[in-house]
């Protein structure tokens, strides 16, 4: 078999046993998040708290891992949230090298299961699974952890392990492996559950390729003529010698922008030509757009960094002498967290060494101690609810007067790098109710310390998803009603990238308008806060984007990369190559696969979540209990009307509008938003439509 | 290729040796060199490349630039092997990458310095001497070290000599795999942290 190894690993965590079994899901789902969920599906009992004894979790490879692909370093997680207000089917991604050593230890995906009675690590080795005492590294950090259980493997294992905040079982933890590769919601405290603390792996196995040749040329096409760096930007953001455009793009890299720490002194990172496959990787630098201030994370930059077989290097690695005391000094991470030190210390920010560099310092810290205390930010849900609480008092009203007063906020208002030790320790610890509280994520979180509505409706553009504890991932803000209608079919925040890739990337609206509308028809992208009323084109593009996130994450590719919409070439008219992902895929398969069939996999991934919300929630209309929205989406720019110049909020009525239109291209229910049993059908689930019948939820 | 050129070679070679003959850090002296291998004065003098004087030309591994990402490793096995197998690449990156090099402060978990680890197409190989079946021969043609895999039977005797650790006997095939300077890893590498650069260039940079 080609690509595919055909075979799952299955760890009893309960009977320390380890089994190899036939994977029969590989062309039906292709891998990663398809798989994964597939799995969860069949295995896990509808309603099954994320940590109870029958809960599983699923860590899968993609078709593509392994055969050098760009960007198919990923690894996809599904597993079941406790964050949410009922258990449901969730996915957590992380990039780094876990996924490329699941495949070359001659597996598509890992099932953990079961419940070990005392700290576990599973150390894999190909077919070579043991699993081992870790007494010795329970309550250690990620860092800690890897050091060792990498003295004990060897230095090219693979670690995956869960901090504090894991085995503490809290909510908002995350799994994480090479350093800063994390996967989120609540994947830590599955792992906590079954005392696994890490899985320890390095495989020396091939992954087959059918047409070598042809998975290279591939390649070198993609990589003379159609990426750009992260968010899939095509211009830079600053004028080289070819460049037609400059934009204000993850293109941060040019001729006179330095990596300021790069070993050896200061690195020109120089001029990246389209076609110039050496200096791809010199052109990101997700961070330095993000602060901007003088070029201020460049100065801090040793080089950059990312997952495993991907040219981007979308991760800077950076050094900061005046956090050698605190250990933190040197740290690698992409852009939550690290963008919200405001929010953690209430504002008081202040310079370590240069004028404007506190923010990006702090911020450094704060991501260091995430990442090794193993707690997840939700995407800054948890920065937004701490924000929240500092600005209304909810700590002085809801903490006992002893426990505020133990809370050093001094050290918060003196803007202490301490100060973040305090508070992500008393998370993952779970140390009185600031510590419980706080990390079960906003939706707990304002149930407990009884917020208003006005949190989640708040015209911060924070929560799309009315009263669910998860935040906006590029929502109406990106085209309007498109990123809208992709950010109300998941479980926790929409990690899809596909339409956001196609803003701000340095091209002309125009040129952007022009491609997109080839693809899906006239009025499919509206221009920034120039939006119009909805239309079944704006109903394309965005099941295109979900769909096609659901590719990727089966494949599994970078949805911050692909799809290839875009190119940096005027030779092309700036045209990318969205049939890439299937010209790959029958490269290293030897099966003919097709912009089409391709995406018809990805399509049934959502009907199968879909179809599983339904059942989770035990919902008969999903468009009333799943898809509601925050007032704010309506009621932002209160002087604004709808569809003016200025705006991107959006309108009630043609929301609704929106809502048919959309439900109607999925092949859902006007009315209550599932599946109809043809739908199901048409995507081999007919067991789905089975089960919601007999639940009594399926369309009539 | 003409009896003329691999002379030429030979004794650009042996200059270039006599520049670096103290390790890298003699590069520093050579502008012209240093331009040629794109590397800086601070950069020779780091500790983080390696400058390797092959047969086929001088490949530079530059730890400065290398951001891990382990493309040249899968680029060399699906060329060379026709598989995607990380393990027995020619160029070896993975087993520096998280702990640095000498396994202790550098790497992704400490202050990002580690290099990749390239073969040294020894003037004097190890691999060669210790091949019982002499599989490992020197390539007419450009002075390559070269394995036949018809010969080789998998001992591993090659690559327990290496002292660099370079060649890996694939467990799939049993035949052992090493360098043959094809450069396609350095050809391929997003960030420019590996380059092969031709004798011709390198006599032009010294003359
Ligand atoms: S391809 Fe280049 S940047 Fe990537 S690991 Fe190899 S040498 Fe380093
Ligand atoms: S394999 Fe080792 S001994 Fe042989 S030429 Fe390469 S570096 Fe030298
Ligand atoms: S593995 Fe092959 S090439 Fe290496 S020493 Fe043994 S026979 Fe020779
Ligand atoms: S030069 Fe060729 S054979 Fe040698 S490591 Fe690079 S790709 Fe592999």
């Amino acid at each position: 078999m080609y690509a595919w190894t055909g075979k799952i690993l299955r760890l009893n965590m309960t009977t320390k046993t380890a089994t190899i079994e036939d994977n029969k899901y590989c062309k039906e789902y292709l891998g990663g998040q398809g798989l994964a969920d597939r799995i969860i599906y069949d295995e896990v009992p509808t309603g099954t708290h994320p940590q109870d004894d029958a809960s599983k979790i699923v860590i899968a490879a993609g078709t593509l891992c392994g055969t050098g692909a760009a960007c198919s370093g990923r690894t996809s997680v599904a597993l079941m949230s406790a964050f949410t207000e009922v258990p449901t089917i969730v996915d957590a991604h992380m990039g780094g090298n876990m996924a490329p050593q699941i495949k070359f230890s001659g597996y598509d995906a890992i099932i953990v299961e079961g419940k070990a009675d005392a700290p576990t690590w599973v150390k894999i080795h190909n077919d070579e699974v043991s699993f081992e005492d870790a007494s010795g590294v329970w309550g250690l950090g990620t860092r800690k952890t890897t050091e060792i259980l990498n003295q004990e493997a060897g230095p090219e294992y693979c670690v995956c392990a869960i901090g504090p905040a894991g085995e503490n079982l809290v909510n908002d933890s995350i799994i994480v492996n090479s350093m800063c590769h994390a996967a989120g919601a609540g994947s830590g405290a599955v792992f906590g559950s079954k005392k696994l603390k890490a899985i320890v792996i390095h495989g020396t196995k091939s992954v087959a390729v059918a047409d070598p040749m042809k998975t290279l040329e591939l390649q070198q096409y993609q990589l003379r003529e159609l990426i750009g760096v992260n968010n899939n930007h095509v211009q830079p953001s600053n004028q080289q010698s070819w460049n037609e455009f400059v934009g204000a793009t993850r293109w941060q890299g040019g001729p006179g922008k330095m990596w300021g720490e790069a070993i050896g002194g200061p690195l020109d990172t120089g001029e990246q030509k389209p076609g110039d496959i050496n200096a791809i990787g010199m052109r990101n630098h997700t961070i330095n757009f993000f602060m901007g201030n003088d070029d201020i994370a460049f100065k801090h930059t040793v080089k950059t960094g990312g997952c495993y077989s991907c040219p981007i290097r979308c991760f800077p690695d950076l050094h900061f002498d005046a956090l050698k005391e605190y250990g933190t000094q040197y740290n690698t991470a992409t852009c939550m967290t690290l963008m919200h030190t405001g929010d953690y210390y209430n504002g008081h920010i202040n310079d370590f060494v240069d004028p404007g560099d506190g923010a990006l310092t702090l911020g450094s810290h704060i991501q260091w101690l995430m990442d090794d205390y193993g707690v997840w930010c939700g995407y800054g849900d948890l920065d937004y609810t701490f924000a929240y609480c500092m600005k209304n008092d909810i700590f002085k009203q809801k903490l006992s007067a002893e426990e505020y007063a133990e809370i050093p906020w001094a050290l918060q208002e003196a803007g202490d790098p301490q100060w973040a030790n305090e508070m992500v320790s008393r998370i993952a610890t779970k140390k009185g109710e600031f510590g419980r509280v706080l990390g079960l994520g906003s939706l707990w979180t304002a149930k407990e310390w009884g917020f208003p509505d006005s949190f989640w409706n708040e015209a911060t553009g924070t929560y799309f998803n009315f009263k669910k504890g998860y935040i906006r991932h590029h929502s109406s803000e990106s085209f309007g009603q498109v990123g809208g209608l992709v950010n109300i079919v998941f479980n926790r925040d929409s990690m899809c990238h596909t339409h956001q890739n196609c803003l701000g990337n340095g091209l002309p609206y125009d040129i952007v308008k022009g491609v997109l509308e080839e693809k899906f028809g006239e009025g499919c992208a509206d221009k920034t806060a120039c939006y119009t009323p909805m239309n079944p084109a704006k109903a394309k593009f965005a099941k295109w984007s979900i769909v096609r996130n659901n590719v990727h994450d089966s494949l599994a590719l970078c949805n911050w990369v692909w799809p290839m919409t875009f190119s940096p070439m005027k030779e092309r008219g700036y045209k990318g190559d969205t049939a890439l992902e299937a010209k790959l895929l029958t490269a290293v398969t030897g099966e003919e696969w097709t912009e089409e069939s391709v995406d018809f996999v990805g399509e049934r991934i959502m009907q199968l979540q879909r179809a599983m919300t339904a059942l989770e929630l035990n919902s008969k209309n999903l468009r009333a209990d799943h898809d509601g929205v925050s007032d704010w989406v309506f009621d932002r720019d209160p002087d604004k009307a709808a569809f003016t110049e200025g705006t991107t909020k959006l309108d009630r009525a043609d929301w609704e509008t929106a809502l048919d239109l959309y439900y109607e291209e999925w092949g859902w229910d006007k009315a209550t938003g599932i599946p109809t049993r043809a739908t199901l059908e048409k995507f081999n689930l007919a067991d789905l439509a089975d089960k919601l019948e007999a639940a009594g939820l399926l369309p009539a | 290729m003409s009896a003329k050129k691999i002379f030429d070679k030979e004794v650009t070679r042996r200059q270039f040796l006599k520049v670096t003959g103290k390790g890298v850090a003699g590069l520093a002296a050579s502008t012209s060199l240093l331009n040629l291998f794109g590397l800086t004065k601070a950069e020779a003098e780091s500790g983080a490349v390696s400058v390797m004087a092959t047969a086929d030309g001088v490949l530079v591994a530059n730890g400065a630039r290398c951001t891990g990402c382990q493309r040249c490793e899968v680029n060399c096995t699906l060329l060379n092997d026709g598989k995607a197998m990380p393990y027995i690449s020619r160029v070896k990156v993975l087993r520096n990458y998280y702990h640095g090099n000498d396994g202790k402060e550098g790497g992704i978990f400490g202050s990002f310095d580690y290099t990749p680890d390239t073969c040294h197409q020894c003037e004097d190989p190890a691999c060669l001497k210790a091949c019982p079946m002499g599989a490992i021969s020197v390539r007419e043609s450009d002075g390559v070290r070269v394995i036949d895999k018809d010969k080789c039977v998998g001992c591993g005797a090659c690559a327990r000599a290496c002292p660099y650790g370079m060649p890996t006997i694939d467990p799939e095939t049993n035949k052992s795999t090493k360098c043959v300077a094809c450069g396609f890893c350095a050809a391929n590498c997003p960030c420019g942290a590996l380059k092969i650069v031709k004798w011709e260039d390198v006599a032009a940079a010294m003359a």
